[in-house]
This record gives C-alpha cells, sequence and structure tokens, in this order.
C-alpha cells in the first residue's frame, strides 16, 4: 500500500518539479520522508494576499491516493477557511462522505484522480475567493462579509510577514 | 628434478597454436574439418554400439574397433625398441582423454574410472570404482581386479590430471605402488598433424569439446612405449618406489619431473578462470565510464534533472536509461516502476550533490533543489513586493 503511494507521490513531485505551475512550490521536506510535504504558495495578484509566499505543510496517508491529505499553513493566516491552527477546510481535501460543514457538493471532493497539484491550484483560487459560508474562522468570515477594508490591512500584514518586510507603521 | 617449473607451463589454454603458418594451415582446412567431425559424429555412435555388442567377443572386438578408431582419428602407434608387456600394472603419462582408449586398443589394459558402473564400464576398457559399499575402496577393487585369473592388465595415470607433455609430469601418486609390486612404465607421446594442430587438454575445456575437436582433425597419433618393468626391491618405499617410475618416463620422454601435484593445477585453472571474469569485467566497466565521458550534454542535462527528483538512482543508471528512452518522464517511471535495477545510494551520498555549488546552481528550466527554489521564489517574491509597494526605505 505504501509502496504505490510512495511511486505516486514520486511521480507527482517529478511532475511539480518539471512543469511547476506559477507562483508554487511543493516537495517532500526530507529525501527519507515522502510523506511529509512542503509548499509555498504565492498570493494571487489582484486580492488582498497578492505578493505573499505562503508556508504550507502537507501530510499524505499511507493509503494515498485513496485518501486525501491534510494540509496546514505554517505561517500565520487569517482567512474564512483556515482554521487559526494553520489547518486549510476546502472540499477537495474531504473524501466524499465525509463533510464537516455539510455543503460542499461531491464533485468538488477528493478522488485519486485528484492531485497535489490540484489541491494547490484550489488553495490559491480559495485565497482569492474566500467562501465566508464555511466556519472554519469564523472571525475571519465575519470581517471579510462586514469589513473588507480590514480584512485586507491584516492580510496585508501577513503578506510582509511572510516576505520578511516590517509594516510600514 | 627441475624447480623452476610452473603449471603454467604444463598447461594448455588455447585451443589453437600460436605459429603463424600453423594457424593459417587451420584455416585452410576448416570447412573439411566440420564435415570430418560430423560424419564421424555418427560413425563413432556406430562404434560405441559395436563396442557394446560385441563384448562378450574380444578377439573380434578388438581389431574391430582399432579400424574404427582409426576412422574416428585415433592412431595407436607402438614405437620401436618398445619392451613386451610382462607387468599386469601399466602406469603411463596423461595426456588427453583418449590416452586409455589408444592403450586399451594397443594392449587390452583396463584403467579404473568412477564415472560409470560396472557393466558399462568394461564394454569401454573401464573398470568402474563405484561402489554402493563404504567400506571397499579403489584400492580393493583394483586388488580384486588383479587377483581374479582373466590375466586382464591394469592401466594407471598417477598424474592424476592431464598435461601437455612438453615440459614436465606433474607428480605421481602412490597408488600403484599400493596395488602391485611390478609396474611397468609406459611413455605416451600425442602428436597432431601440423595443418590442424590443435591442441588436446586445453586448461577447463568440456569432454564433449575435446571430442568433437578430436573429430575435428584428421587424425591424432598415439605413440607409446612400453619400458621395462620396474620391480620394487626389498624395503623400498611406495614414494621411491613410484619416483623410480615416474624417472623412467620422464627420461623416456625426454622431460623432467616435478613437485606440482594435480591439486596445483587445479588451482591454477580456478585462479586462471578466476582472473579472466575479472578482466572482462574490468573491460565492460572501462567501456562504461567512457561512455559517460563522451555523453551528449542533452542527456546530462536530462539525467540531472532525473536525479532532482530521485536523489537515491545511481547517476549510470539513469543514463544508460535516458540513453535508450531519450525522455525524463518515462526515465522515471521506468525507474519508479522497478523496471529497472539498481543499488539504492545512500542517503547521505544522496544529499551531499544537493550542497555542493555545482548541483544548486538554478538553471533555467527551473529545476534546482528544493531548498533553492524555495528560496529563490521568497526573494523574488519580496523583491517585486518592495518595488511594487515603493518600500525601499523600509528595508534599507
Amino acid at each position: 500500500m505504501a509502496g504505490s503511494a510512495l511511486r505516486r507521490l514520486m511521480a507527482e513531485y517529478k511532475q511539480l518539479t518539471l512543469n511547476p505551475p506559477e507562483g508554487i512550490i511543493a516537495g517532500p521536506t526530507s529525501e527519507e520522508n515522502y510523506f511529509e510535504w512542503e509548499a509555498l504558495i504565492t498570493g494571487p495578484e489582484g486580492t488582498c494576499f497578492e505578493g505573499g509566499v505562503f508556508p504550507a505543510k502537507l501530510i499524505f496517508p499511507s493509503d494515498y491516493p485513496l485518501s486525501p491529505p491534510k494540509m496546514s499553513f505554517t505561517c500565520d493566516m487569517f482567512h474564512p477557511n483556515i482554521y487559526s491552527d494553520g489547518r486549510v477546510c476546502i472540499s477537495i481535501l474531504h473524501a466524499p462522505g465525509d463533510d464537516p460543514m455539510g455543503y460542499e457538493s461531491s464533485n468538488e471532493r477528493w478522488s485519486p484522480v485528484q492531485s497535489v497539484e490540484k489541491i494547490l491550484l484550489s488553495v490559491i483560487s480559495m485565497l482569492a475567493e474566500p467562501n465566508d459560508e464555511s466556519g472554519a474562522n469564523v472571525d475571519a468570515a465575519k470581517m471579510w462579509r462586514d469589513d473588507r477594508e480590514g480584512f485586507n490591512k491584516v492580510a496585508e500584514t501577513l503578506v510582509r510577514k511572510t516576505l520578511g518586510i516590517p509594516t510600514s507603521k | 628434478m627441475s624447480p623452476n617449473i610452473e603449471v603454467e607451463h604444463l598447461v594448455q589454454k588455447s585451443r589453437f597454436p600460436k605459429a603463424v603458418y600453423e594457424t593459417l594451415g587451420i584455416i585452410a582446412y576448416f570447412p573439411f574439418g566440420v564435415i570430418l567431425a560430423v560424419l564421424r559424429v555418427f560413425i563413432a555412435v556406430n562404434a560405441l554400439l559395436l563396442t557394446v555388442m560385441l563384448s562378450n567377443y574380444p578377439n573380434i572386438r578388438r581389431p574391430l574397433l582399432k579400424v574404427m578408431s582409426g576412422v574416428l582419428g585415433l592412431i595407436v602407434v607402438e614405437k620401436e625398441n618398445s619392451s613386451t608387456k610382462n607387468s599386469r600394472v601399466l602406469v603411463s603419462n596423461y595426456l588427453s582423454l583418449f590416452d586409455h582408449i589408444a592403450l586399451h586398443l594397443a594392449t587390452g589394459s583396463y584403467t579404473p574410472t568412477n564415472l560409470f558402473s560396472v557393466p558399462v564400464a568394461l564394454y569401454f576398457g573401464l573398470i568402474s570404482t563405484l561402489t554402493n559399499d563404504n567400506n571397499t575402496t579403489e584400492r580393493t577393487i583394483l586388488k580384486q581386479f588383479l587377483a581374479s585369473d582373466n590375466n586382464n592388465s591394469l592401466l594407471l595415470f598417477p598424474e592424476g590430471a592431464t598435461t601437455n607433455g612438453k615440459c614436465a609430469l606433474l607428480r605421481f601418486s602412490n597408488v600403484p605402488a599400493l596395488i602391485s609390486e611390478n609396474l611397468q612404465p609406459v611413455a605416451l607421446r600425442i602428436t597432431r598433424p601440423s595443418f590442424a594442430n590443435i591442441n588436446l587438454s586445453v586448461l577447463g575445456s568440456k569432454h564433449y569439446t575435446e571430442i568433437l575437436w578430436f573429430f575435428f582433425v584428421p587424425f591424432t597419433k598415439f605413440e607409446y612405449k612400453l619400458l621395462e618393468a620396474i620391480q620394487r626391491s626389498e624395503d623400498e618405499s611406495n614414494e621411491t618406489f613410484m619416483s623410480r617410475v615416474e624417472i623412467a618416463i620422464s627420461q623416456e620422454l625426454n622431460i623432467s619431473t616435478s613437485n606440482i601435484t594435480k591439486n596445483d593445477k587445479n588451482d591454477y585453472k580456478k585462479k586462471y578462470f578466476l582472473e579472466l571474469a575479472e578482466n572482462a569485467r574490468k573491460r565492460n566497466n572501462h567501456h562504461v565510464t567512457l561512455d559517460n565521458f563522451e555523453e551528449d550534454p542533452e542527456i546530462l542535462r536530462m539525467a540531472a534533472q532525473v536525479t532532482d527528483v530521485l536523489p537515491y538512482v545511481p547517476q549510470n543508471v539513469i543514463v544508460a536509461n535516458l540513453r535508450r528512452t531519450r525522455c525524463v518522464d518515462i526515465t522515471i517511471t521506468n525507474i519508479l516502476d522497478g523496471t529497472i535495477k539498481f543499488t539504492p545510494l545512500p542517503p547521505q551520498a544522496s544529499k551531499e550533490p544537493k550542497t555542493t555549488p555545482k548541483k544548486t546552481e538554478p538553471n533555467n528550466f527551473g529545476v534546482g533543489s528544493f531548498m533553492d527554489r524555495k528560496t529563490k521564489l521568497i526573494d523574488e517574491a519580496r523583491q517585486r513586493y518592495i518595488k511594487k509597494h515603493g518600500l525601499h526605505h523600509l528595508v534599507q
């Protein structure tokens, strides 16, 4: 089981290395453990997260790709679909039937035909368009809905933090 | 006894002679030899059948077999001044697989063998020393054979292994002395025509190749000379008795005796073939390194890409496969699917190249080490951000 998972992960790493999607880097944290990956995701242009490079961690189960990996950001994040501990809550990371929020359409769910690349692209679009119905971070969802300006300010500080640039104030 | 004789001088390593005119002779003779060999294979089958069928009529069998053997290329000649056979145990030097056949035809003597069981062995002029009884040794069987009153004689090859007969005899074993007090030495010499002078008994050759080459050459002449029988003197030890026999044969053949035993020859054979294998391996390795050296840069670039994805795979394995596939993806798939066998590099070794400046150098394909690509992505994003928002004052 773990053998085929490892093979699949190696192949995906190959794909991501040879044809990296714009603004995304992902790969195993160490050569010895292919089941723990590190990823860098660039905040999409024209959004409040523009320019930031957000590090994240992906943990793959031994029966990957039958089960989805778990993904969490390792930097501070403030986003309606990201828990305060960094865990990412998007439909592609949930297997069909495993629907904590009860409103994800099953065609966006995890299946073995999905891939790390698709997860990371989904996360990018999630950064661009938060789903404010999800309650992963209620404060962020509320702020996103009611105080967009404030949300953008928080996002900007996060972006600068990831780049190691001090905030202007 | 000459001390500076090495095993090397006593064995033949190549089937073919070194002299140029002899080589040319073989080339010219080759087609005839092949036809002759094929024909003789069939005749040999007939001869074998005759041998078995006529085993009860030794008086008809021997002359008939002599003719048959002559057709097969086995010619036995008795040298002039040969003594008459006056011992029941003959002792001869050992040159080839066919010695005992030649001497059986000439003298009617039997040679011990452990290859065949009792009735089969007798057909071919052999005595089987195979027994089911652990207590009976070869020696007792041979003694029983001599004790029986059929008046048959025994032919022994105390050297135990063949030599090329050109330089020296191998050290004789004591077995003949243990069996009989009266041994008759036989000096054997084998010649083949100079235009087909294929060497007999090449080091490490199989019996069937010996037989095929034997059929290939037009004839092989076995010249034997029976020497005066040697009687053991009173209180003479086995060793001195045998060495007298040994010296008698070596003087007749005009070669020396030696301290080399058949075990030495065996060891030499093993060493020789080990060396051959080693040399072949070295040549192959050399071939591979040369290939790598001349590798086309495109393949090396692709190999670097594969190494980035699969750092534990040795470079030569990757290059070898890339040369066939010419495609990074197929090679990676081959390796991941396990179609290619290789020994993974230890993880330390695979990490090292990552830190060497050569490897970490980012290239145009976005393929560098993971660490480098991360740093590069962050740096670029940072520069862009600073530029876009005019934040130079904050970072300076």
